[in-house]
């Protein structure tokens, strides 16, 4: 049986239909075409300007504008590269960011579309277009800026399509957008942190690690920031052959303020002492120099000492925790005796009393990150516990003494996060 | 007289849609869903271009390419691959196999008219 011939008007209503379809494809190929080469175009990019440079080149042909602008927000102002902007005036672009999309902005607007852009803002301007097309740049809510397109009233309105495409443009724009921020937010960090750990080598330099100049006592130390770098520091600085300063430090705070703080009073220690080893003298001048050039709410606690090979030791301290003097005999006795701690009190006095170690005597020199060092629920280390645990170190050696310190305080710890930093100096005096 | 492309592709729709734009720009149209068939065109009818699909059953675009460029009467054909396989090294295998330009899919129509009217008017 020889089917029947599908008639006329049905055919030509079929060949219609396919080549309306036809044209439909195409449109979408157009459209894939469009986003893959704006894609594979910006994701090789990292300056912003660059990627709305290749975005607006490829939304303006694509659209047949006539003009167009990419404008980023830069704090509560839009700018627009030399790169980011064809076809228009910069006073002419100017003029309509002004009026058009930071009213949109505020408005919370996404797109806009004007075809009779001219007469609706009263613009004057020559390269002013007629048909206008803002597609806003915005990723989870935030808007980054506005891909711009014109033409002039002999060209097409913007339809939705049209809107539809640029959108689409603008929207992998934003997203390649954001991803070169959080590149460069990832980098400054990772900058951030190689200068602390710099900071770091620096700081822990400028401890003293030989202490064999000084060949009437023995030491041992350690600082441990409870960052990168902290507020601590202490020294031990030969100033002649029968004598040398002793000091521990603390500057309020933590962290790199703390850290320039605590240089710039080391600093000042060594200068004043090695011309007057006046401890009064000293800390009257740390305070005085504190009072001149601290930040504010900034103080420092410090104890400075100076020992001779006879075992005499003058000290002064200004506010610190008191170092512990731990006699052979098993006694242990508190250096507390100087004044107030140093930037807060101007024309503070401080007092030099002295004390006569005996060979084998220790001293140990500590900041509050020692006592104050916290276990899981919340208590203290404490003067108590540290003293009761300095009654069992006489006759030890200074490097002994200071490892079993840091392991008493790690133990009652128990691996719970410290918040303070914690510096410990350990003195026997050898005779 | 209006110059001759044959389309040469077995997926129907793109076939479709790339013989209407070329249609459209004023070109004859010779269409082919294999590899032999586009190689019977192209020997009989001596079209000024062609754009081929690569990746094709029985027989695929390099050889066409291949075959084309080798015969006295149709090395002269204008070549446009036209493919989803858009790597560096299928691109290199299509020059090597003698094709002139190389466009990959998702194609634009935009672009693909623009380059017709560079190459034949």
């Amino acid at each position: 049986m020889i089917p029947a011939r599908a008639p006329l008007h049905t055919v030509e209503a079929l060949r219609r239909s396919v080549q309306s379809l036809t044209v439909e494809l195409l449109a979408v190929y157009e459209e894939l075409a469009l986003l893959y080469s704006v894609s594979s175009q910006i994701g090789r990019l990292t300056d912003e300007h660059q990627i709305a440079a290749v975005a607006l080149k490829e939304a303006m042909e694509i659209s047949s504008a006539h003009c167009g602008w990419v404008a980023l927000w830069e704090g509560d102002n839009l700018r627009v590269h030399d790169t980011c902007r064809m076809g228009i005036d910069p006073q002419t672009m100017e003029h309509i960011n002004r009026v058009v999309l930071e009213p949109l902005f505020h408005s919370e607007g996404h797109d806009f579309v004007s075809h009779t852009l001219r007469q609706e803002y009263g613009l004057t301007e020559k390269d002013a277009p007629s048909r206008f097309l803002a597609s806003a740049l915005t990723l989870e809510g935030h808007s980054r800026g506005y891909l711009c397109l014109g033409r002039a009233e002999t060209g097409g309105v913007f339809l939705s399509p049209d809107q539809k495409l640029i959108g689409a443009v603008a929207l992998l724009t934003a997203v390649e957008l954001e991803n070169v921020r959080l590149q460069r937010s990832e980098l400054d960090k990772q900058r951030i942190v190689n200068e602390l750990e710099l900071a770091r080598t620096i700081q822990q330099s400028l401890l003293p690690r030989d202490f064999s100049r000084v060949p009437f006592l023995e030491a041992a130390g350690i600082s441990e920031p409870c960052g990168e770098i902290g507020g601590d520091f202490y020294d031990l600085i030969p100033i002649d052959a029968d004598r040398c300063t002793l000091i521990i430090a603390d500057v309020s705070g933590k962290g790199p303020p703390a850290a320039l703080q605590a240089a710039m009073v080391q600093g000042i220690v060594n200068a004043v002492i090695r011309t007057c080893p006046d401890l009064s003298f000293l800390m009257s001048t740390l305070n005085d120099c504190l009072l001149a050039r601290a930040a504010a709410d900034r103080f420092v606690t410090a104890f400075a000492g100076t020992l001779s090979s006879s075992g005499r030791l003058f000290y002064s301290n200004a506010g610190h925790n008191s170092p512990l003097w731990i006699q052979r005999t098993g006694d242990v006795i508190e250096l507390n005796q100087g004044g107030p701690l140093l930037g807060v009190f101007p024309k503070s006095q401080y007092s030099q009393p002295s004390v006569q170690l005996a060979p084998g005597d220790l001293l140990l020199l500590y900041t509050d990150g020692v006592t104050e060092a916290q276990d899981r629920r919340g208590n203290l280390f404490g003067t108590t516990r540290l003293i009761e645990w300095a009654r069992h170190q006489r006759g030890r050696p200074a490097e002994g003494v200071k490892d079993s310190l840091i392991a008493a305080i790690r133990h009652f710890c128990g691996g719970c996060r410290q918040h303070d930093d914690l510096s410990v100096l350990v003195l026997r005096h050898t005779g | 007289m209006p110059k001759t492309v044959l389309v040469c592709d077995d997926e129907p729709y793109i076939l479709e849609s790339v013989g209407y734009v070329v249609r459209e720009e004023g070109y004859n149209v010779l269409m082919a869903d294999n590899g032999e068939d586009a190689l019977r065109l192209a020997q009989s009818e001596s079209p000024d271009a062609m754009i081929l699909d690569i990746s094709m059953p029985t027989k695929d675009g390099t050889l066409i390419c291949r075959e084309l460029k080798a015969g006295p009467s149709t090395r002269g054909i204008y070549i446009i691959v036209l493919t989803a396989k858009g790597q560096e090294r299928d691109m290199q295998e299509s020059f090597r196999a003698g094709a002139d330009e190389f466009i990959t899919k998702p194609f634009s129509p935009r672009h693909l008219r623009r380059r017709l009217h560079e190459l034949l008017d």
